[in-house]
């Protein structure tokens, strides 16, 4: 999360994936970097056991949700 | 000396049963009961290490959180610190925003760490720290709240809890306190003491700490030949991770007594260590899930894997109490390279 909002305010647009168990520390860093509002992608845990079918599936499902705040202007 | 105005808030209490209730209310607590960081007891922390309130005594590195002398003597009473120990915590909590001791990563990660607090030199003996028996017990004042303020500081100042940034699974039973003394005057002659290897002068004091996972005690009290307690000890290390930058060992007066005998070296321990405490290559490739290091490949499969990177890797220090030939092995979040031990010396004001 810290290294998202950093890029995003030099200017770089970022999207920060997190699994659901890290919503609360996600939003714990935004809060403390100053973008409260910061959207990023969840998805749903675990996804260290997953093999590679179900990696790129997960991926498939949440890819128009990551392209579509990479191309959205972050409130700053 | 003329002082600074404190700038916390100021909460008016009636007596001090409901002021220890209020601070379990704002979430101060880490559990246990709190002293009432009143404004008199800060001002006396404060002027007995001449600081001012708004000196900044440690700076978060990721979040950037400033903690201020204040605030870490609002905590370090909260613990139940005396003044005579506020200098050791001053140091210590240097030493953690130190980059290499890696502050954010070891305290808000899914594993579970908790600071490990070592304190030598002379300090340790004015504020009587327990260095013997029961070394890792409840009952000494100092150790127990040295160690308390600094998981206060990170449970008060850094986010360390669980409603905010803490992401730990069951996180490290030392995290409500872990700190302990080097028993200086049980080492052999010719081992020197924790801070001195560190390049500090003998006479002078320091505090090092470092993110401790879990502690595992071993030992082997059926000889007295260094070797053969060794093994014992090597038997137990081998099961850890290959490769490891640092690993702490406490050694009790005992074993010390025995090294003394036989005239071992604090590098003949490490060189014995070192080439005991192994495990074989395919072992530790079909369980290896550690982030930090790449698995080791097919190739070392017939190898035995040190679990130390080399013998320097193991930190030796005396401590415990006689009647037992044990050590306490505590190994560094991230096989210590992910994080390091730090120390710092501690300078009392004159």
């Amino acid at each position: 999360m810290h290294d998202g909002i950093s890029l995003e305010k030099r200017g770089i647009p970022t999207v920060v994936v997190v699994s659901e168990p890290f919503i609360g520390n996600a939003n714990t860093m935004a809060r403390l970097l100053g973008m409260t509002d910061y959207r990023y992608v969840a998805l749903p845990h675990p996804i260290s056991s997953l093999d590679r079918k179900e990696i790129d599936e997960l991926v498939r499902r949440h890819f128009p949700q990551v392209l579509e705040l990479l191309l959205a202007r972050p409130k700053t | 000396m003329a002082m600074q105005r404190t700038t916390s808030q100021r909460h008016t209490l009636e007596g001090t049963q409901s002021a220890i209730e209020f601070c379990y209310s704002m979430g101060w607590s880490d559990g246990l009961p709190v002293v009432p960081p009143t404004e008199e007891l800060v001002r006396q922390f404060l002027e007995y290490v001449e600081r001012d309130p708004s000196d900044v005594v440690l700076v978060e590195p990721v979040a950037g959180r400033v903690i201020t002398a204040e605030k870490a003597a609002a905590n370090s009473i909260m613990a139940g610190c005396l003044p005579e120990y506020f200098p050791v915590v001053l140091a210590a909590l240097d030493a953690m925003g130190e980059p290499v001791f890696n502050l954010h990563g070891a305290s808000l990660n899914n594993g579970g760490a908790a600071v490990m607090a070592i304190v030598n030199g002379p300090i340790a003996r004015k504020i009587d720290m327990n260095s013997g028996i029961a070394l890792f017990c409840p009952g000494n004042r100092a150790n127990a709240t040295i160690g308390r303020a600094l998981h206060l500081v990170l449970w008060n100042c850094t986010g360390n809890r669980p409603d905010e940034m803490d992401k730990t699974v069951f996180g490290h039973p030392g995290r409500y306190s872990m700190c302990i003394a080097e028993q200086e005057e049980i080492l052999p002659a010719n081992w020197e003491p924790f801070h001195v290897e560190r390049g500090l002068p003998p006479t002078s004091s320091a505090v090092t700490v470092f993110s401790a996972l879990q502690p595992q005690q071993t030992g082997y009290g059926g000889s007295p030949n260094p070797e053969d307690i060794l093994l014992a000890v090597a038997d137990t290390m081998s099961i850890m991770p290959p490769w490891h930058q640092e690993i702490m060992m406490v050694v009790s007066p005992d074993i010390l007594a025995h090294f003394g005998n036989a005239g071992w070296s604090k590098a003949d321990v490490r060189e014995f260590l070192f080439q005991e405490a192994r495990r074989l290559g395919s072992e530790v490739r079909r369980t290896h899930n550690f982030k930090y290091i790449p698995p080791p490949p097919e190739s070392m499969d017939d190898k035995m894997l040190p679990v130390l990177e080399r013998p320097e890797a193991l930190q030796l220090l005396a401590g415990g109490g006689e009647g037992g030939a044990q050590v306490m092995i505590v190994p560094v979040y991230g096989l210590g390279l992910h994080a390091k031990s730090v120390t710092r010396e501690i300078l009392e004001a004159q």
